[in-house]
Protein backbone atom coordinates (compact mmCIF):
# COMPACT_ATOMS: atom_id res chain seq x y z
CA UNK A 1 0.00 0.00 0.00
CA UNK A 2 1.35 3.39 -0.95
CA UNK A 3 1.92 5.70 2.03
CA UNK A 4 0.17 9.06 2.04
CA UNK A 5 2.42 11.99 1.26
CA UNK A 6 1.07 14.69 3.54
CA UNK A 7 3.47 17.42 2.43
CA UNK A 8 2.21 17.33 -1.15
CA UNK A 9 -1.33 18.05 0.03
CA UNK A 10 -2.19 21.45 -1.57
CA UNK A 11 -4.13 22.39 1.55
CA UNK A 12 -0.85 22.58 3.52
CA UNK A 13 0.63 25.03 1.02
CA UNK A 14 -2.01 27.58 2.00
CA UNK A 15 -0.84 30.30 4.36
CA UNK A 16 -2.45 29.68 7.77
CA UNK A 17 -1.23 32.97 9.26
CA UNK A 18 -3.14 36.25 9.22
CA UNK A 19 -2.35 39.84 10.21
CA UNK A 20 -4.33 42.51 12.10
CA UNK A 21 -6.66 44.49 9.79
CA UNK A 22 -4.88 47.27 7.88
CA UNK A 23 -1.48 46.05 9.00
CA UNK A 24 0.33 46.33 5.66
CA UNK A 25 -0.75 49.95 5.10
CA UNK A 26 0.32 50.77 8.63
CA UNK A 27 3.65 49.02 8.13
CA UNK A 28 4.31 51.01 4.93
CA UNK A 29 3.70 54.32 6.68
CA UNK A 30 5.83 53.24 9.67
CA UNK A 31 8.75 52.37 7.40
CA UNK A 32 8.28 55.60 5.41
CA UNK A 33 8.32 57.58 8.66
CA UNK A 34 11.44 55.83 9.88
CA UNK A 35 13.41 56.40 6.69
CA UNK A 36 12.32 60.05 6.60
CA UNK A 37 13.52 60.60 10.16
CA UNK A 38 16.76 58.76 9.30
CA UNK A 39 17.36 61.40 6.62
CA UNK A 40 19.05 60.90 3.27
CA UNK A 41 20.53 57.46 2.88
CA UNK A 42 24.28 57.64 3.38
CA UNK A 43 26.37 57.73 0.24
CA UNK A 44 29.35 55.47 -0.04
CA UNK A 45 32.38 57.39 1.17
CA UNK A 46 35.87 56.36 2.21
CA UNK A 47 35.04 56.82 5.89
CA UNK A 48 31.83 54.81 5.51
CA UNK A 49 33.77 51.95 3.96
CA UNK A 50 36.57 51.86 6.53
CA UNK A 51 34.34 52.64 9.53
CA UNK A 52 34.27 49.02 10.85
CA UNK A 53 38.06 48.73 10.57
CA UNK A 54 38.50 52.09 12.30
CA UNK A 55 36.22 50.95 15.10
CA UNK A 56 38.26 47.74 15.51
CA UNK A 57 41.59 49.59 15.63
CA UNK A 58 40.17 52.12 18.12
CA UNK A 59 38.94 49.30 20.32
CA UNK A 60 42.43 47.71 20.35
CA UNK A 61 44.10 51.03 21.16
CA UNK A 62 41.67 51.67 24.03
CA UNK A 63 42.18 48.14 25.41
CA UNK A 64 45.97 48.59 25.19
CA UNK A 65 45.88 51.89 27.10
CA UNK A 66 43.53 50.51 29.74
CA UNK A 67 45.87 47.55 30.23
CA UNK A 68 48.93 49.81 30.36
CA UNK A 69 47.25 52.17 32.84
CA UNK A 70 46.16 49.25 35.02
CA UNK A 71 49.71 47.85 35.07
CA UNK A 72 51.17 51.27 35.88
CA UNK A 73 48.70 51.95 38.67
CA UNK A 74 48.67 48.56 40.34
CA UNK A 75 52.35 47.58 40.06
CA UNK A 76 54.00 48.42 43.47
CA UNK A 77 56.71 51.02 43.01
CA UNK A 78 59.01 52.51 45.74
CA UNK A 79 58.57 56.25 46.25
CA UNK A 80 61.46 58.72 46.55
CA UNK A 81 61.16 59.06 50.35
CA UNK A 82 61.09 55.27 50.73
CA UNK A 83 64.24 55.05 48.66
CA UNK A 84 66.10 57.60 50.79
CA UNK A 85 65.05 55.77 53.99
CA UNK A 86 66.20 52.48 52.55
CA UNK A 87 69.53 53.96 51.51
CA UNK A 88 70.07 55.43 54.98
CA UNK A 89 69.06 52.10 56.51
CA UNK A 90 71.52 50.21 54.35
CA UNK A 91 74.26 52.62 55.28
CA UNK A 92 73.42 52.20 58.95
CA UNK A 93 73.64 48.44 58.67
CA UNK A 94 76.90 48.63 56.79
CA UNK A 95 78.38 50.82 59.49
CA UNK A 96 77.49 48.19 62.07
CA UNK A 97 75.12 50.28 64.14
CA UNK A 98 72.13 48.22 63.47
CA UNK A 99 71.83 44.55 64.16
CA UNK A 100 68.94 42.60 62.98
CA UNK A 101 68.43 39.91 65.59
CA UNK A 102 67.53 39.97 69.23
CA UNK A 103 70.72 38.12 70.17
CA UNK A 104 72.79 40.71 68.40
CA UNK A 105 71.12 43.48 70.36
CA UNK A 106 71.57 41.55 73.57
CA UNK A 107 75.27 40.93 72.93
CA UNK A 108 75.90 44.53 72.04
CA UNK A 109 74.29 45.77 75.26
CA UNK A 110 76.12 43.20 77.39
CA UNK A 111 79.48 44.06 75.88
CA UNK A 112 78.86 47.78 76.32
CA UNK A 113 77.78 47.42 79.95
CA UNK A 114 80.80 45.32 80.82
CA UNK A 115 83.08 47.68 79.00
CA UNK A 116 81.58 50.68 80.84
CA UNK A 117 82.03 49.07 84.24
CA UNK A 118 85.63 48.22 83.54
CA UNK A 119 86.54 51.63 82.25
CA UNK A 120 85.25 53.68 85.28
CA UNK A 121 87.98 54.00 87.94
CA UNK A 122 86.99 52.83 91.45
CA UNK A 123 87.98 56.20 92.99
CA UNK A 124 85.36 57.93 90.86
CA UNK A 125 82.73 55.40 91.96
CA UNK A 126 83.49 55.95 95.62
CA UNK A 127 83.45 59.75 95.34
CA UNK A 128 80.18 59.58 93.38
CA UNK A 129 78.51 57.45 96.06
CA UNK A 130 79.78 59.59 98.88
CA UNK A 131 78.54 62.75 97.24
CA UNK A 132 75.11 61.51 96.19
CA UNK A 133 73.91 58.87 98.61
CA UNK A 134 73.26 59.70 102.23
CA UNK A 135 74.18 57.47 105.14
CA UNK A 136 70.65 56.18 105.67
CA UNK A 137 70.48 54.79 102.21
CA UNK A 138 73.88 53.15 102.70
CA UNK A 139 72.80 51.45 105.95
CA UNK A 140 69.55 50.24 104.41
CA UNK A 141 71.55 48.47 101.72
CA UNK A 142 73.13 46.25 104.30
CA UNK B 1 7.84 49.25 -12.28
CA UNK B 2 10.61 46.69 -12.43
CA UNK B 3 13.61 46.54 -10.10
CA UNK B 4 16.00 48.18 -12.56
CA UNK B 5 13.70 51.22 -12.90
CA UNK B 6 13.27 51.37 -9.13
CA UNK B 7 17.03 51.42 -8.64
CA UNK B 8 17.47 54.10 -11.30
CA UNK B 9 14.80 56.19 -9.59
CA UNK B 10 16.53 55.71 -6.25
CA UNK B 11 19.76 57.12 -7.71
CA UNK B 12 18.02 60.32 -8.82
CA UNK B 13 18.63 63.32 -6.55
CA UNK B 14 15.69 63.92 -4.18
CA UNK B 15 13.77 60.81 -5.22
CA UNK B 16 15.34 58.30 -2.84
CA UNK B 17 12.45 58.29 -0.37
CA UNK B 18 9.84 57.93 -3.08
CA UNK B 19 11.74 55.11 -4.79
CA UNK B 20 12.32 53.34 -1.51
CA UNK B 21 8.64 53.54 -0.58
CA UNK B 22 7.86 51.88 -3.90
CA UNK B 23 10.30 49.10 -3.02
CA UNK B 24 8.55 48.66 0.36
CA UNK B 25 5.19 48.50 -1.45
CA UNK B 26 6.49 45.90 -3.86
CA UNK B 27 8.32 43.58 -1.44
CA UNK B 28 6.96 44.39 2.02
CA UNK B 29 4.23 41.76 2.09
CA UNK B 30 6.34 39.02 0.59
CA UNK B 31 9.18 39.63 3.03
CA UNK B 32 6.75 39.82 5.94
CA UNK B 33 5.39 36.34 5.21
CA UNK B 34 8.89 34.95 4.79
CA UNK B 35 9.87 36.30 8.22
CA UNK B 36 6.56 35.40 9.86
CA UNK B 37 6.83 31.74 8.86
CA UNK B 38 10.25 31.61 10.51
CA UNK B 39 9.39 33.29 13.83
CA UNK B 40 5.62 32.57 14.11
CA UNK B 41 4.83 35.72 16.11
CA UNK B 42 3.32 38.71 14.29
CA UNK B 43 5.02 41.24 16.60
CA UNK B 44 8.47 39.72 16.05
CA UNK B 45 7.86 39.53 12.31
CA UNK B 46 6.83 43.20 12.21
CA UNK B 47 9.92 44.31 14.14
CA UNK B 48 12.20 42.23 11.94
CA UNK B 49 10.60 43.50 8.74
CA UNK B 50 11.07 47.11 9.79
CA UNK B 51 14.66 46.38 10.78
CA UNK B 52 15.19 44.75 7.37
CA UNK B 53 13.96 47.86 5.55
CA UNK B 54 16.01 50.22 7.72
CA UNK B 55 19.12 48.17 6.91
CA UNK B 56 18.21 48.05 3.22
CA UNK B 57 17.72 51.85 3.21
CA UNK B 58 21.16 52.37 4.70
CA UNK B 59 22.85 49.87 2.39
CA UNK B 60 21.04 50.55 -0.89
CA UNK B 61 23.50 53.26 -2.09
CA UNK B 62 26.20 50.56 -1.91
CA UNK B 63 24.09 47.98 -3.75
CA UNK B 64 26.16 47.01 -6.78
CA UNK B 65 23.46 45.13 -8.67
CA UNK B 66 25.57 41.97 -8.74
CA UNK B 67 22.49 40.23 -7.37
CA UNK B 68 18.85 41.03 -8.02
CA UNK B 69 17.06 43.44 -5.72
CA UNK B 70 14.55 40.92 -4.40
CA UNK B 71 17.20 38.27 -3.60
CA UNK B 72 19.24 41.00 -1.89
CA UNK B 73 16.23 42.02 0.22
CA UNK B 74 15.47 38.38 0.98
CA UNK B 75 19.06 37.93 2.11
CA UNK B 76 18.85 40.88 4.52
CA UNK B 77 15.52 39.64 5.89
CA UNK B 78 16.78 36.06 6.29
CA UNK B 79 20.00 37.16 8.01
CA UNK B 80 18.10 39.45 10.36
CA UNK B 81 15.67 36.67 11.23
CA UNK B 82 18.33 33.99 11.72
CA UNK B 83 20.29 36.34 14.00
CA UNK B 84 17.10 37.00 15.97
CA UNK B 85 16.42 33.25 16.29
CA UNK B 86 20.00 32.61 17.41
CA UNK B 87 19.60 35.21 20.19
CA UNK B 88 16.19 33.81 21.16
CA UNK B 89 17.66 30.29 21.33
CA UNK B 90 20.46 31.50 23.57
CA UNK B 91 17.97 33.28 25.80
CA UNK B 92 15.85 30.12 25.97
CA UNK B 93 18.95 28.02 26.75
CA UNK B 94 19.91 30.37 29.59
CA UNK B 95 16.40 30.14 31.03
CA UNK B 96 16.59 26.32 30.68
CA UNK B 97 13.74 26.07 28.21
CA UNK B 98 13.45 24.73 24.67
CA UNK B 99 13.12 27.33 21.88
CA UNK B 100 11.15 25.13 19.47
CA UNK B 101 8.76 24.27 22.32
CA UNK B 102 8.37 28.03 22.94
CA UNK B 103 7.54 28.52 19.25
CA UNK B 104 4.95 25.76 19.40
CA UNK B 105 3.31 27.37 22.44
CA UNK B 106 3.37 30.72 20.66
CA UNK B 107 1.70 29.14 17.65
CA UNK B 108 -1.04 27.61 19.78
CA UNK B 109 -1.75 30.93 21.48
CA UNK B 110 -1.42 33.05 18.32
CA UNK B 111 -4.63 35.02 17.63
CA UNK B 112 -3.48 35.49 14.03
CA UNK B 113 -3.28 31.80 13.19
CA UNK B 114 -6.28 30.70 11.16
CA UNK B 115 -5.19 27.24 10.13
CA UNK B 116 -6.87 23.94 10.95
CA UNK B 117 -5.40 21.14 13.04
CA UNK B 118 -3.41 19.62 10.15
CA UNK B 119 -1.90 22.99 9.30
CA UNK B 120 -1.05 23.50 12.97
CA UNK B 121 0.76 20.15 13.10
CA UNK B 122 2.52 20.96 9.83
CA UNK B 123 3.71 24.33 11.18
CA UNK B 124 4.89 22.66 14.39
CA UNK B 125 6.88 20.17 12.33
CA UNK B 126 8.52 23.08 10.48
CA UNK B 127 9.25 24.88 13.77
CA UNK B 128 11.22 21.84 14.93
CA UNK B 129 13.72 22.12 12.07
CA UNK B 130 17.11 23.80 12.55
CA UNK B 131 16.69 27.49 11.64
CA UNK B 132 18.71 27.45 8.37
CA UNK B 133 17.00 24.27 7.20
CA UNK B 134 13.65 25.86 8.08
CA UNK B 135 14.49 28.96 6.00
CA UNK B 136 15.50 26.80 3.01
CA UNK B 137 12.37 24.66 3.32
CA UNK B 138 10.06 27.69 3.54
CA UNK B 139 11.65 29.50 0.59
CA UNK B 140 11.34 26.41 -1.57
CA UNK B 141 7.98 25.07 -0.37
CA UNK B 142 5.91 28.20 0.29
CA UNK B 143 7.65 30.92 -1.74
CA UNK B 144 8.49 28.48 -4.56
CA UNK B 145 11.87 30.08 -5.16
CA UNK B 146 14.29 28.27 -7.44
CA UNK B 147 17.38 26.64 -5.90
CA UNK B 148 19.47 29.19 -7.82
CA UNK B 149 17.64 32.07 -6.15
CA UNK B 150 17.89 30.43 -2.72
CA UNK B 151 21.59 29.91 -3.40
CA UNK B 152 21.95 33.64 -4.15
CA UNK B 153 20.08 34.50 -0.95
CA UNK B 154 21.82 32.08 1.38
CA UNK B 155 25.26 31.94 -0.23
CA UNK B 156 25.07 28.13 -0.19
CA UNK B 157 25.63 25.84 -3.16
CA UNK B 158 22.64 24.43 -5.02
CA UNK B 159 23.73 20.87 -4.16
CA UNK B 160 23.88 21.63 -0.45
CA UNK B 161 20.47 23.33 -0.64
CA UNK B 162 18.91 20.29 -2.34
CA UNK B 163 20.30 18.04 0.38
CA UNK B 164 19.07 20.42 3.09
CA UNK B 165 15.57 20.56 1.59
CA UNK B 166 15.47 16.78 1.25
CA UNK B 167 16.43 16.30 4.95
CA UNK B 168 13.82 18.84 6.03
CA UNK B 169 11.19 17.16 3.87
CA UNK B 170 11.95 13.73 5.39
CA UNK B 171 11.83 15.06 8.96
CA UNK B 172 8.50 16.80 8.40
CA UNK B 173 7.03 13.75 6.66
CA UNK B 174 8.09 11.56 9.62
CA UNK B 175 6.57 13.97 12.12
CA UNK B 176 3.29 14.20 10.19
CA UNK B 177 3.05 10.39 9.93
CA UNK B 178 3.54 10.05 13.70
CA UNK B 179 1.22 12.88 14.68
CA UNK B 180 -1.69 12.90 12.23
Amino acid sequence: MKQKNYIEDPHLKKNPFTVPPGYFNEMRSQVAEKISSAGRSPKTGFITVIRPQLALVSAFVIIFFIGYAALTIFTPRASESDLSTLTAGNQYIEEGFLKTTFIDFFDVDGENETADIHTIPSEEVISYISENIDIITLTSLE
Amino acid sequence: MDDKDLLELFKEEGKENYAFNLIVDKYGERLYWHIRKLVASHEDANDLLQETFIKAWAALPRFREESRLYTWLYRIATNETLTFIKRAKLKAFLSLSDYSRQLENQLEADPYFNGDNTQMIFQKAIMRLPSKQKAVFNMRYFDELSYEDISEISGTSVGALKASYHHAYQKIQEYLKETI
